[in-house]
């Protein structure tokens, strides 16, 4: 009688998980439609603060992009290719950094308000729009670390941008809402990832990001 | 102590809550970040306009112009224009929801609060435009009021939401007591990636091409038929 109790309660309990995860995939693949409102009772969610001062402010890249050169196994080419996106975002302090358009595309760039159109070249990774959307050429195999260097700034599990990790603290990082138990910078830029880093604080972690029309 | 919990969590019906309790809070759809593109954009520029179909670009430059007169009138303000729920990005569950938006929205880049925001060194309106409303956000009133008595259309519709968004500005301004001319709002686009001109090339195309085959069908089959008699 008990055991059938207990698988009662986890029975409902998976059911319930799982009603609100078809509603909110539901809500995702319906794209476009209005037939789809969120629900009147949602409880607001906290709005994630953008940090302020130059520390989360950062230019889209120094010297090796400037100049075109190889970073690793990533180079600067003029083909387009088609392209899938990968979403990062980044908190320090519990505050958003913003992730700057032009990562990955060599100067002289073509800017359009807060958007870089193009550049000399661009690299299998780059970002055109600030918003942490990251555009990787198809058939690219690279990682977290792999852009962190392209951006020419530090990602260690001691050390994010100019952020110090605290004597017993690490930078910590989530995939899709799970946490990345691995180290940071091996984490693989796949088809539609939904990344967090996050140092000196938490933030609750995207689970999914809704993607532009053609990434 | 620790004995006590060590028996309570061999206890399955502990075992069964504890996970219970994991699974919904872990696991809960709202447990996410909330991150959407127009924050990021509209720390650089005024417009936050939607990814697909593109606004054709004597609108987007029209709602440039106007925010920009807006401004030079002593009324600064940013707008956002929500075609689908591709331009939330990560905030999807405000799709239709212009006022819980417009507050959310407001609270990212800082321009709420008493005074001037953090973002910003002037005093900010900020306006969203959904195909289900419009909703205006303002520095010290930390809340979202509905805008009505505007034209909003169907969802996807990017152009119709910047003339909802132009109309709009121009008349906050001048009930403010910032009064800008009315602006001319384009009826057509004919450049850009507005909606209605897309569905001209997809629809207008192939219907001119099965015109002009029939034409050149019906002038063969005449000919033919004068030679044959």
């Amino acid at each position: 009688m008990r055991k059938l109790l207990i698988g009662l309660s986890l029975g409902a309990t998976l059911l319930l998980t799982a009603c609100g995860q078809t509603e909110e995939a539901d809500s995702l693949k319906s794209g476009d439609s209005s037939q789809n409102p969120a629900r009147a009772g949602d409880p607001p969610r906290p709005a994630p603060r953008i940090g302020r001062g130059a520390r989360y402010r950062l230019p889209a890249s120094k010297s090796l992009v400037d100049s075109g050169r190889a970073v690793g196994s990533l180079h600067c080419t003029r083909a387009a290719r088609e392209r899938f996106g990968v979403h990062l975002e980044i908190f320090a302090n519990r505050l958003d950094v913003v992730i700057p358009a032009g990562i990955g595309v060599s100067p002289p760039r073509i800017r359009d308000g807060a958007y870089v159109r193009s550049g000399k070249c661009s690299y299998q990774l780059r970002t055109v729009e600030p918003t942490g959307l990251i555009e990787v050429d198809d058939g690219t195999k690279a990682t977290l670390g792999d852009f962190f260097d392209l951006w020419e700034q530090p990602l260690s599990s001691g050390r994010l941008l100019s952020f110090r990790a605290r004597r017993d603290e690490r930078v910590s990082a989530f995939v899709n809402g799970s946490r990345w138990k691995g180290d940071v910078r091996r984490i693989p830029l796949e088809r539609h990832a939904a990344i967090v880093v996050e140092i000196a604080g938490y933030f609750p972690p995207t689970r999914s990001y809704v993607f532009p029309e053609g990434l | 102590m620790r004995r006590d919990l060590g028996a309570a969590l061999r206890h399955p019906k502990t075992t069964a809550l504890l996970l219970s309790v994991a699974i919904l809070t872990g696991f809960s759809p709202d447990a996410r970040t909330d991150v959407d593109p127009a924050s990021d954009v509209l720390l650089l520029q005024d417009a936050f306009l939607p990814y697909s179909p593109k606004v054709c670009t004597q609108l987007s430059d029209t709602l440039d112009r106007v925010i920009k007169q807006a401004k030079a009138a002593g009324f600064p303000m940013k707008v956002a224009l929500i075609a689908s729920k591709r331009d939330l990005g990560g905030a999807v569950f405000l799709w239709g929801k212009p006022n819980g938006y417009a507050k959310f929205l407001g609270q990212e880049l800082g321009i709420y609060g008493k005074g001037v925001g953090k973002n910003f060194k002037t005093n900010l309106r900020l306006l969203v435009v959904l195909p289900q409303g419009a909703s205006l956000y303002r520095s010290g009133v930390d809340a979202a009021q509905p805008i009505k008595g505007i034209d909003l259309t169907s969802a996807g519709d990017s152009n119709g939401l910047a003339r909802a968004a132009i109309t709009a500005v121009a008349r906050l301004a001048t009930e403010a007591g910032h009064p800008i001319p009315a602006p001319k709002v384009p009826a057509g686009c004919s450049s850009g990636g507005g909606g209605s001109g897309s569905l001209l090339l997809i629809f207008g195309a192939p219907l001119a091409l099965l015109i002009i085959v029939g034409a050149f069908a019906a002038l063969r089959w005449r000919r033919l038929d004068t030679t044959e008699s």
